[in-house]
């Protein structure tokens, strides 16, 4: 029985990449609908990355949807080198994230200082307490180094491979161990 | 609290339904770039192209080549079949055999012998003119004058 499920879950999976690659190809294509599933896949997980470390939805709704016109109008100069797609969307992420906070140095955001900035949905099935928990390591966060936030978002928020995490911030695997070692030493600091 | 725990709970964030359908339509309305060119991209694409053609040209040769000597052979190249060319070699021949007997014949009607300095015992019909007589006249005094044409064609006999 165990084993069946086994057998399962890795043909499940096997199955869910080769899908994925055709998905990826058609949409290198020019096939919109391609994309649109590569959009209902990784949308979720990129908005995530990205309102984890700017705190604002609107702000975190605009770069997402900036993310993904980016990804779509470049997606023909898309190579698949064997990394995962979501490693070149994170890239895309990060860099639209340095864009924001650049254009916006010099403004001063009263909303940032808001404590209930944070989007509902964040808790919504979880009690008052789990919710200022959650967003009390959310600020945490925030006042990381922005790496060391990539780091903890991609690893410990999406549990994403070592491998995977390395591709999307150009390090070595062994880099990024020892920054998700420091960025926890870090966030236990100011918690 | 278990940090890693309340990391997990970050996960709950989702977007807002609305705007997740009204960007993706916003995103998919928009066309892909279609890729940059370049010299180097141009250059690749014609040695490519190139390449491909030369090969594809190759190996039609190679295959129609090797099926000629067969009878399966869709078709059929006269300049690659030997006895085709042979048959060919030997009509060529030929026609510059009968050519050249018209030419000897005509020859030998308009050329005259000299034979004012020739002894008339010694005077030999043309066509008996050869390697015999030749030597016959290095020995004698008498010399007949031939044209080429006769000379080969006296040897040849």
């Amino acid at each position: 029985m165990a084993r069946n499920q086994t057998a399962f879950i890795t043909f499940s999976m096997v199955d869910g990449t080769s899908n994925e690659k055709k998905l990826i190809q058609d949409a290198v294509r020019g096939m919109s609908s391609a994309f649109g599933s590569l959009y209902d896949r990784y949308q979720p997980m990129i908005y995530r990355f990205v309102f984890v470390k700017v705190g604002r939805r609107e702000d975190a709704e605009d770069l997402t949807h900036q993310v993904f016109i980016s990804a779509w109008t470049n997606i023909r100069s898309y190579k698949d080198l064997g990394h995962p797609f979501s490693s070149w969307l994170y890239k895309i992420a990060r860099n639209q994230i340095i864009d924001h906070y650049r254009a916006r140095r010099n403004e001063t955001s009263l909303d940032e200082m808001d404590p209930e900035n944070f989007v509902e949905a964040a808790a919504a099935e979880a009690g008052t307490a789990t919710k200022m928990e959650v967003e009390k390591v959310r600020r945490a966060i925030k006042a990381l180094k922005p790496d060391y936030q990539d780091v903890i978002i991609m690893r410990f928020v999406e549990d994403l491979p070592l491998k995977e995490v390395a591709k999307a911030m150009d390090r070595t695997e062994g880099a990024i161990k020892l920054m998700q070692h420091r960025a926890i030493k870090e966030l236990k600091k100011l918690l | 609290m278990n940090l890693f725990e309340t990391l997990k709970n970050l996960k709950n964030i989702e977007p807002d339904p609305a705007f997740k359908e009204q960007s993706k339509r916003a995103v998919l309305a928009v066309m892909p770039a279609a890729p940059a060119w370049n010299a180097r991209r141009v250059l690749f694409r014609i040695v490519e192209t190139g390449a491909a053609v030369a090969l594809t040209g190759f190996f039609v040769l190679l295959i129609t080549g090797s099926l000629s000597s067969s009878r399966l052979a869709p078709v059929q190249y006269s300049a690659i079949d030997p006895a085709s060319l042979h048959a060919e070699a030997q009509a060529i021949d030929m026609q510059i055999h009968l050519a050249q007997l018209d030419y000897t014949t005509s020859a030998a009607e308009s050329t005259p012998v000299t034979a004012s300095a020739v002894k008339p015992s010694t005077r030999k019909p043309v066509v008996a003119a050869g390697v015999a007589a030749a030597s016959s006249t290095a020995t004698s005094t008498a010399t007949t004058t031939l044209s080429l044409d006769e000379a080969l064609q006296a040897l040849s006999n």
